[in-house]
């Protein structure tokens, strides 16, 4: 019985985090996505379709503080708003392909110095939101591809490819700012 | 460099992100009254997330009470009159609270457990059209589409079709009573709440429900109306 009475509350307690995030957050996220798509009634779908991720992933969201889950939302809502933002304009959605010609390989990069670190940090920040946002559900939030694909509504390919592209990016910016001294493969 | 070490460097940095590294939308915040369409779409959505994170034991345990209370109360009944049958469902196994109903499907042993078939209503009632995104929570077992007002003015209509296993909707029975119907020629049961109306029936396979601010016989018509979706 004692398990039982532990299921129901976990049970009440992701009810409650979900209906708490949901209240904590919903007016910054319904601003975020109207700041990208100028449109009331599209940002509330935007903000509908972030929750509707994350109820997908309630038992990872389950493990974020405050602050990660509320960072989560705004990147999940962020994508959630120019999807619409895309439909809206009529475009077919694209389906990016790989022919895995734009491999960038790297050598002997002396990544310990505190200073390469922050070049690279703020590398990250300047990235488009698609390829940064895709980076900070892999690293920061630990997420699978296919997790990362269903928080921004797209396809496990589409994930695995923006990902790839995000650090290839990556890679070519580093060599441009002559952050190592080895060559490029 | 190989492609881990790039991995572990790049997890490294991210993970020292602070909160101001994320694109929070700053300046001054302006109000925003949502929609009432809106927020009915997120109550329907927490309601989903309370059902599909019950744990499977204690949907059991719960089942197992229900089935010996509505077994007793099938007894106490058949002992009593015929008339006060009738409301009882084959279907359908409600679990009666002192201010709500949780109706749950007592035959989903060997219904579907994913939309191999989908359902919708071919007749609409007048003044309402199908909203532009329908909602789809497939994971979640249920497919729900929405009707709106063409005029903007009122309430939407609902459409859902349900997973048996994952159907357990909390209904308002304080002073009102499920009642037995039938649609389609399915066992279904129908609340009427003021001027809400909800209607849910089995059709074999699935828990159909819609449920709307228009009349009953309006509603009635639509539900009657439902024909699997042809591929």
């Amino acid at each position: 019985m004692l398990g039982v009475y532990l299921a129901m509350l976990n049970t009440d307690a992701q009810k409650q985090r979900f209906e708490t995030l949901y209240h904590q957050n919903k007016s910054l996220m319904f601003q975020t996505a109207c700041r990208i798509l100028n449109n009331k009634q599209n940002a509330e779908d935007a903000v509908h379709d972030a929750f509707v991720s994350a109820a997908k992933q309630i038992d990872k969201v389950m493990t974020m503080s405050d602050v990660q889950a509320r960072n989560y939302l705004i990147i999940v809502v962020r994508n959630a708003a120019y999807r619409i933002y895309n439909q809206c304009k009529m475009e077919s959605p694209v389906e990016e392909v790989y022919d895995g010609s734009d491999n960038v390989h790297m050598v002997e990069l002396d990544v310990e110095t505190k200073d390469f670190r922050e070049k690279l940090r703020r590398l990250i920040l300047a990235m488009d939101d698609k390829y940064k946002d895709v980076l900070i559900l892999k690293y920061f939030y630990s997420m699978q591809d296919q997790e990362i694909a269903q928080a921004l509504g797209i396809t496990l390919e589409n994930a695995k490819i923006r990902l790839h592209r995000a650090k290839n990016i990556l890679k070519k910016q580093i060599i441009e700012e002559g952050l190592y001294d080895g060559e490029t493969v | 460099m190989t492609e881990k070490q790039f991995d572990q460097m790049l997890a490294s940095v991210i993970l020292e992100f602070d909160d101001d590294d994320f694109a929070i939308p700053a300046g001054c915040f302006v109000p925003h009254v949502f929609s009432r369409r809106f927020e009915r779409k997120m109550k329907k959505l927490l309601r989903t997330v309370e059902h599909s994170q019950q744990p499977k034991r204690r949907i059991s345990l719960r089942r197992a009470v229900t089935v010996a209370i509505v077994a007793a109360a099938f007894l106490s009944a058949a002992a009593l009159t015929t008339g006060a049958m009738d409301n009882l469902f084959q279907y359908f196994l409600p679990e009666v609270f002192t201010t709500h109903s949780i109706v749950r499907s007592s035959n989903d042993m060997f219904a579907p457990t994913s939309f191999e078939e989908q359902y919708v209503p071919v007749y609409v009632a007048q003044g309402f059209g199908l909203t532009r995104r329908p909602l789809v929570i497939e994971n979640r077992g249920v497919l729900s589409y929405t009707y709106e007002p063409c005029d903007g003015e009122g309430r939407e209509i609902s459409f859902c079709q349900y997973l048996k296993a994952d159907y357990a909707p909390n209904l308002n029975t304080e002073n009102h009573e499920l009642e037995k119907i039938t649609v389609q020629g399915y066992e279904g049961f129908k609340l009427v709440i003021r001027e809400h109306v909800y209607i849910a029936w089995d059709n074999g396979d699935y828990i159909l429900e819609i449920d709307g601010f228009i009349s009953e016989n309006e509603l009635m018509k639509m539900a009657e109306s439902v024909q699997k979706v042809e591929k």
